[in-house]
């Protein structure tokens, strides 16, 4: 075989059998089918029409090594940027499960909450089917990468009609020491028929001096009527880039509530892949982001309608500052005979200076007659009717301007259903915006 | 002295003239109407008073309150105690009316020094001023103007000076897109602010509001000049002869 000159394959070698789980056979062919798909296709290039927008050269020439267990890092206490909300809380630290800084709690019946690693150790067998049920290692190189070294978690299962009263609050912590660091974190989220949960995601990085790449995959596959409230919550440090995959897999009558409010990082890429497969499904995959300094905030999203009578909303504002970047692409796609659609896309955003960019790219593609289909873009300055006007009430112009920034992303915070993850969104945002203002 | 003096101001937009030598002198206690036909100047005046960019005054003075008002940004303006009632008044979706409300008035007892008033006293505040107006509640919690009617809208740019409590208000066309009942809150809303230390100029092309908020002077505004001045007559008479014999359609 060619020598592979790539970041995260070079440093260390590609050695299956030196993974956790290597003893379960499935898991090792696995492994090792997707690295060899990711060798083929490469880490992505701008050559490619999906990732036209990012660039991910810069990570190229970084010596990444592997989080791995035994370079586990201890920390005290979580850190203060973590979200304090009463949740069932699992930590994760470069991908790696933290027992120590956890505090799951009690769950109710028929709930499975913890690390994946653990759960496939206890039952192999039982996710050789679950497992890239909904990923296209040879359609995607970071998914192929992710399963190459798939090893930990959040494992979540909720039986059949069971509700959760409190969220479930996933922590990802990124922390580099002297060594630039890459993690592969796979979560595997189901909910079974008439079942309900919250999901609170915070990815907060601890350290900014060495550069960072996380590659996580989410798979969440939503049965009969099922309700899922997922809040992601990106404060990544300045040298940290991420790219996270979240398939959805919706069936009849399930409602799925999404919002990502990304503060921090540097190259961040959120791709959502929804197959709608049951009628009267309610997808949400709404967001906000505020990208200043040079950072760049990626929205790619796909939602497949398969079959009639289904509703999807997608509405992303954005905040380009600096010489911040913004993309955003989504595409409703309408399958043959899936009539009564309704699909929706919307993103807006504001632009404060002249060195900031964004790509606007929505999408639709309908092969069926009676739908109702729109996607809107737009881009400006501030308005300036609205500065006059609350300069006319005696504020600042520095205030008046902060102000319309961040009323620009509250609006969008207000999308999400969660009455107390939307007020925790809401202080997020005043904190950040706070700090510039 | 003299609340607003306005000696021979002439201002353009995008290099064209339109005040073209307005003179105008407010003292304190008085109500004035500046009347005239569209494309006057009339609105002109109102944002070239309250600092809207864009406009370039190029001759003249003004005087508010002994300072040289040109001297002022737009906030210190209001800050200083002029307050510009807007036509349109404006949507800013993601703000409440609260937040926007308290950050104007702590804006302004920040400039003269005063300690901001915290979120439950500002409440308090703004309640009692709200009730006064027969605001509900709702309006307070909504996002500044957004949703709002034509009369709501009027009524909100009413609260805002009655918190706010300006010197001098400047009403641009208040009047219009109103029914009658919003019309007669808006002008009571302005009559509770009268007092022998305010003054208050009304901008109109209707002579609607002037039944409801009687002025002590009525000015003609034609052509970038004040061509006429008088008492209220002055606006019956006009209501009833319209602009023509002051050279202009409508």
């Amino acid at each position: 075989m060619s020598e592979v000159i790539d970041p995260f394959l070079r440093g260390f070698g590609y050695s299956p059998v030196d993974l956790p789980l290597a003893q379960v056979e499935w898991m090792t062919n696995r492994r090792i089918e997707a690295k060899n798909a990711y060798e083929r296709l490469g880490l992505p290039t701008n050559r490619l029409e999906d990732w036209k927008f990012t660039n991910l050269k810069k990570l190229r020439n970084v010596d990444f090594s592997l989080a791995t267990k035994d370079f586990s890092i201890s920390m005290a206490a979580l850190p203060k940027a973590v979200p304090n909300i009463d949740a069932h809380r699992i930590v994760f630290v470069n991908g790696i499960f933290d027992a120590e800084l956890s505090a799951i709690g009690e769950l109710p019946n028929g709930v499975k909450l913890g690390s994946l690693a653990e759960a496939i150790e206890a039952d192999p067998d039982s996710f050789e089917n679950v497992l890239n049920a909904s990923v296209d290692i040879d359609a995607s190189a970071l998914a192929a990468l992710n399963t190459a070294y798939l090893a930990d978690g959040l494992y979540l299962e909720l039986d059949r009609a069971v509700m959760m009263e409190k969220p479930i609050h996933l922590v990802s912590l990124t922390y580099t020491g002297d060594e630039a660091v890459s993690f592969h974190p796979r979560h595997s989220i189901r909910l079974g028929d008439g079942a309900a949960a919250t999901i609170l995601e915070s990815h907060v990085g601890v350290s900014g001096e060495m550069q960072s790449f996380g590659n996580a995959v989410s798979e969440i596959q939503l049965g009969r009527d099922a309700n899922l409230g997922h809040y992601i919550l990106q404060k990544e440090a300045d040298h940290s880039s991420a790219y996270g995959l979240t398939t959805i897999k919706a069936d009849k009558g399930s409602v799925y509530d999404g919002f990502t409010l990304n503060l921090g990082g540097e190259i961040i890429r959120n791709e959502t892949l929804c197959d709608i497969d049951g009628e009267h499904a309610d997808i949400r995959i709404n967001g906000a982001y505020h990208a200043d300094v040079k950072r760049h905030h990626d929205t790619t999203i796909r939602v497949n309608h398969n079959v009639p009578n289904s509703k999807s909303l997608a509405v992303f504002k954005g905040v380009l500052g600096d010489q911040g970047r913004g993309v955003f692409q989504a595409k409703t796609y309408v399958e043959r005979g899936a009539d009564g659609t309704d699909g929706q896309q919307l993103h807006k955003a504001l632009l404060l200076s002249d060195k900031a960019e964004i790509n606007a790219k929505p999408e639709l593609e309908i092969y069926a007659d009676d739908v109702k289909c729109a996607h809107g873009s737009t881009s400006g300055a501030l308005d300036q009717m609205q500065l006059f006007y609350l300069e006319s009430r005696g504020i600042d112009e520095e205030r008046a301007r902060a102000l319309l920034v961040q009323a620009f992303l509250h609006e969008a915070v207000d999308h999400i259903r969660h009455s107390e993850i939307c007020e925790l969104f809401h202080a997020e945002l005043e904190d950040k915006l706070g700090e510039s203002a | 002295m003299s609340l607003l003096e306005i000696k021979d101001l002439h201002a353009t937009i995008h290099g064209k003239e339109i005040l073209k030598g307005v003179n105008l002198t407010i003292r304190p206690g008085e109500v004035h109407a500046i009347m005239g036909p569209n494309g006057a100047g009339k609105s002109t005046l109102s944002y070239v008073l309250s600092g809207r960019e864009g406009y370039e005054v190029t001759g003249g003075s003004v005087t508010f309150d002994g300072k040289d008002l040109f001297e002022l940004e737009a906030n210190e303006r209001a800050c200083e105690g002029l307050f510009l009632a807007f036509q349109y008044p404006v949507e800013i979706p993601g703000i409440t009316n609260t937040t926007f409300l308290k950050h104007a008035l702590n804006a302004k007892r920040k400039y003269h020094g005063e300690a901001e008033l915290d979120g439950l006293e500002f409440v308090k505040l703004m309640r009692s001023k709200s009730k006064e107006l027969g605001m509900p509640d709702d309006m307070l919690k909504r996002p500044v103007n957004v949703g709002f009617s034509g009369g709501e809208k009027k009524r909100n740019e009413t609260l805002q000076m009655a918190l706010l409590e300006p010197k001098l208000a400047l009403l641009d066309e208040t009047d219009s897109g109103l029914d009658i009942d919003a019309l007669r809150v808006v002008a009571e809303g302005v009559n509770r602010l009268r007092s022998p230390e305010r003054g208050v100029l009304c901008i109109t092309h209707y002579q609607r509001l002037l039944d409801y908020l009687v002025p002590d002077f009525v000015h003609v505004l034609a052509e970038g000049k004040i061509v006429k001045s008088g008492d209220k007559n002055l606006a019956l008479e006009l209501e009833k002869t319209g602009y023509a014999e002051f050279g202009s359609a409508a």
